[in-house]
């Protein structure tokens, strides 16, 4: 399976956090609330474009609103194939992060000492 | 939410669209809208502004990194397909290589040329505040424009016109005889000036102080060349050089030597005081003889001078027909008026050169467009691939732009090589001594990329247009054809480079018919075989001696002297008086004074009365001999016999010359009257030789001087030699157009036969089936030139008129022209046919005689 980087990892689950409402803007804010990190939107954007073309995701025009100057949304839908690599994703970190905690952590700094 | 006025800056905006809008980011653009919306309604306007820009802004990067990574991408496919094209096409990459390479070398030539006219005394510091003094002096048959002015004008304009804030005299002098120690040489180019003369030109002193250099009467301040012939190597200041033997001067200044863009020249300058000192000076304001240049202050409008010193000589000398005007001293190169203000300067060169390179630049652009719109079948599948796989039309005419710049720079590496070998001949040809080194400085080296760039985006542009708009889908299923609208594009251009040349043509036979008839006219005496030699000092007391020992020898057939060379009399005057003249009548009549015998050693023809003669002892004060044009302007059936004041002396007509020319053969032949005068005053003695024994005659001359007058070189000159320096500007013009000419029919000429190469290529197929209908070579061979020589026939019929009206303007410059004969537009145009014929027929006959078999054997 190919693997997909951090951002794309966070992409895809927002889009599947946001259900019918993923589209550029709410995508990026989802991800800048729980990341508390500074984004570009073009640093969303083409990620998005790359999961679309690699068939993570598949992405439809939507309707245009007036304080989008009348410019339409592409929503996001993930793909039976974003689906599944999801699901990699979260079966694969489930094994990598078994029995890690804090402790571990408090351990590793102990036995430097 | 629903607040109109919450919009991003339009800027950012226009960028954002500019940016996306092209592909399928629209969507993007909305969702920047929305969210800026949403911060602005939140936090305030300035807040969104701040975060939309600071987004625009942190794109910037990796927009270029991507841009820039898929132009170099785009661009190695371009050069890569470009030198591939020109590598499978050697036949077309060297036409058009050539044809551009040889274009770009005249235009270098030329820009090179023109740069240094226009830099012609721009060195100066104050060069835009110095002007030179001339006058407009009006008589009844025109005004006359005279750039000499009178001796005390310079302090007298200095002290009375506030707005002049220098002035200076300039006066030229030549064949002086200057010595220091053992060193003796006869020094042309010393001038006489004020001691502001260096406040007013920067000529850069390597040694000595230009504010002071002139102050001393008895200075002098020469230049690095004459410091080294003099004292090689020595230190020069305070040295003491003496002049014709009677004046010693001290050196207080070392110039560099004067470049040779300067109007002014010098190799020693001398303060005028001296002159005055030793009583040359003419303290009249009356004559004129001298240069005069005042200095203004920064932004001093002319005009304003101009008008307060119009009048400024009738106030000293009222019943003076004189008045004055400013030319400023940058022009004088290129707008002057040279002598009595019927030349027009050099800028008239500047102009025809100028648009002669740019002909010959567009024959080969030209060649260029023809030859890939002609072409374009076989790049059109290229054309319709690139638009199938998402090229748009804007990349496709940046390919061909980007390929007809390579072939461009490629021509213009072998352009300077052209230059560099034909440096020399150039520098011949041109009359200049330019180095290349110097030549090619940065402004050169600007306008030559600018050149080569406009040169490619002109050769480019049709192709570009013309292939990016092909349609794939025609292309790739084989049904297109380059249309009847491409093929009569590119007979039009044929067409125009065709009439270029042989406008060309044209130009060059009519200069070359002028210069010849220039040669052959008659002078109206026999210049032939008649020796001149200049009398310098002392030796004109000798002039009585040498004549009559002269005149011993059988092979000396005659001795007379003469104020002035009979090539160039420029002396005239205004103050001629005559019986029944009208006294509102002012005329300018040309004046020289002669030695007896002048008439006969010249053999002038004498329509009236005769010579001059030692008999009547009242020729010596009273007699004048004048040309057919005094007489006309006297209006009189016989004016021998006549009173005639003129001159300062009241005399008799004895005899009528028939008009010869004095001057340029360019000028109309003016008025004319000359008197004998005692010889200590002429300074040229002429001498007729027997034609059978030139050489033992000249040194029978040498060793007659050298017995009278052991202590002067013996030169000499033959007056034909000095009618040869009028035709001077005729000989370079023709031949630089000579070459012009040559090098635009041969451009055309390579265009032309790669044209019907490919014509005969395309129509390889007709040609195979009428030649197994029973077609000759002979009819094929005509069908295919016959198209070509049709458009030959069209250049010649735009370019008759246009060079017609042209040529007629040029040959008003001239008293005495040629006609404009039909015999020089036929030659023309047969000329434009032979070599249309020669390029052409080389492939029709080769298509002719091929066999039908091979042509049509792959179908």
């Amino acid at each position: 399976m190919e693997m997909l980087t951090k951002l794309e990892e966070l992409i895809l689950l927002s889009v599947w956090k946001l259900k019918d409402n993923a589209y550029g803007t709410t995508i990026y804010k989802h991800i800048q609330k729980i990341t508390s990190k500074k984004l570009s939107l073009g640093g969303v954007y083409f990620p998005l474009e790359r999961l679309t073309r690699k068939g993570y995701l598949h992405s439809y025009i939507g309707e245009a609103t007036e304080e989008r100057r009348g410019l339409s949304k592409r929503y996001y839908q993930l793909t039976e194939k974003g689906i599944r690599a999801l699901n990699e994703i979260k079966r694969i970190n489930e094994i990598m992060w078994a029995g890690y905690s804090d402790l571990t952590f408090r351990q590793i700094k102990t036995y430097e000492r | 939410m629903k607040d109109k006025k919450i919009k991003p800056s339009r800027v950012g905006h226009w960028l954002l669209c500019a940016v996306l809008s092209k592909t399928e980011h629209y969507t993007l653009i909305g969702d920047f809208e929305e969210i800026y919306t949403g911060i602005a309604i939140e936090r305030g306007v300035l807040f969104a502004s701040i975060w939309y820009w600071s987004q625009i802004v942190r794109s910037i990067p990796s927009f270029l990194s991507n841009s820039t990574y898929w132009s170099v991408q785009m661009f190695k496919n371009y050069l890569k397909i470009a030198l591939r094209n020109i590598k499978r096409h050697k036949g077309y990459s060297f036409i058009n290589i050539t044809g551009l390479a040889i274009g770009l070398a005249c235009c270098l030539l030329i820009t090179i040329w023109v740069l240094d006219e226009l830099s012609y005394d721009r060195f100066h510091e104050n060069a835009s505040e110095v002007y030179r003094v001339e006058e407009n002096q009006y008589y009844s048959d025109g005004v006359y424009h005279v750039n000499v002015t009178p001796y005390p004008l310079a302090p007298a304009l200095k002290t009375d016109i506030p707005e002049i804030v220098e002035a200076t005299r300039y006066i030229w002098s030549g064949n002086i005889l200057m010595r220091y120690g053992e060193k003796t040489f006869f020094e042309d180019d010393i001038c006489f000036v004020d001691p502001s003369f260096f406040h007013m030109f920067s000529f850069p002193f390597t040694k000595g102080d230009p504010t002071t250099a002139l102050k001393d009467p008895d200075s002098i301040v020469i230049t690095e060349k004459m410091a080294e012939k003099y004292f090689s190597g020595e230190e020069s200041i305070g040295k003491v050089l003496s002049l014709s033997n009677r004046y010693d001067f001290k050196v207080t200044g070392v110039t560099k030597n004067v470049p040779h863009n300067s109007y002014l020249r010098f190799n020693m300058i001398i303060p005028y005081e001296f002159l005055r000192k030793i009583g040359m000076a003419n303290e009249n304001m009356g004559s004129n003889s001298i240069l005069t240049f005042v200095q203004l202050p920064k932004n001093t409008p002319v005009q304003q001078v101009n008008d307060k010193i119009r009048g400024f000589i009738k106030k000293h000398v009222p019943a003076s027909r004189t008045e004055l005007e400013l030319a400023p001293y940058t022009g004088i190169h290129l707008h002057t008026y040279g002598g009595y203000g019927k030349e027009m300067g050099a800028v008239k060169y500047v102009y025809i050169f100028s648009v002669i390179a740019l002909f010959v630049l567009l024959i080969a652009c030209i060649n260029f467009m023809t030859l890939s719109t002609a072409r374009s079948a076989n790049r059109a599948k290229e054309v319709g691939m690139r638009k199938v796989v998402g090229a748009v039309k804007g990349h496709i005419i940046r390919q061909f732009y980007g390929e007809s710049i390579i072939y461009a720079f490629i021509a213009l590496i072998f352009a300077i090589i052209i230059v560099i070998l034909l440096f020399p001949a150039f520098n011949n040809l041109s009359g200049k001594e330019l180095a290349l080194a110097d030549s090619l400085n940065l402004s050169i080296l600007i306008s030559l990329i600018v050149i080569t760039l406009l040169t490619g985006l002109v050769a480019g542009s049709y192709p570009a247009l013309f292939l990016s708009a092909f349609q794939p889908v025609k292309v790739l299923k084989g049904t297109h054809k380059s249309g009847t609208a491409s093929s009569l594009f590119r007979r039009i251009l044929v067409v125009i480079q065709f009439a270029l040349s042989v406008f060309l043509i044209i130009g060059t036979a009519v200069v070359y018919s002028q210069l010849k008839y220039m040669k052959n006219r008659e002078i109206g005496y026999d210049k032939e075989h008649l020796v001149t030699l200049l009398m310098r000092g002392e030796t004109r007391k000798s002039y009585s001696s040498l004549k009559n020992e002269l005149l011993k020898d059988s092979r000396i057939l005659g001795v007379t002297a003469s104020r002035e060379s009979p090539s160039s009399i420029g002396s005239n005057s205004g103050g001629a008086e005559w019986d029944g003249k009208d006294p509102e009548q002012s005329v300018l009549i040309g004046m020289n004074s002669v030695d007896f015998d002048f008439i006969e050693t010249l053999r002038i023809e004498l329509k009236e009365g005769r010579g001059f003669s030692e008999d009547f002892a009242t020729d010596k004060t009273e007699a004048f001999i004048i040309n057919e044009e005094v007489v006309k302007i006297m209006g009189k059936e016989s004016v021998v016999g006549e009173n005639f004041s003129f001159a300062g002396r009241d005399g008799k007509i004895i005899g009528v010359m028939k008009n010869f020319h004095y001057q340029s053969i360019r000028n109309k032949i003016e008025p004319l009257a000359i008197y004998i005068d005692s010889p200590e005053k002429l300074y040229f003695t002429l001498i007729r030789i027997s034609p059978e024994s030139i050489p033992a005659s000249l040194s029978f001359i040498e060793d007659t001087w050298q017995k009278i007058m052991p202590s002067y070189p013996f030169e000499y000159r033959f007056l034909d030699e000095d009618f040869d320096r009028y035709y001077r500007a005729e000989e370079r013009m023709g031949s630089l157009l000579k070459y012009f000419s040559i090098l635009a029919v041969f451009i055309a000429c390579l265009g032309l036969f790669g044209l019907a190469s490919f014509t005969a290529e395309q129509r390889t197929k007709e040609i195979g089936i009428r030649k197994v209908l029973g077609a000759r070579v002979s009819q094929i061979t005509v069908l295919l030139c016959k198209e070509f020589l049709m458009l030959v026939i069209v250049a010649n019929a735009i370019a008759w008129p246009v060079a017609y009206f042209v040529m007629r303007g040029w040959l008003q410059n001239y008293a005495y022209r040629t006609s404009l004969g039909f015999l020089v537009f036929a030659a023309a145009m047969v000329t434009a046919l032979l070599v249309a014929i020669l390029s052409v027929s080389f492939q029709s006959v080769r298509a002719a005689i091929a066999n039908p078999a091979d042509s049509l054997r792959y179908e």
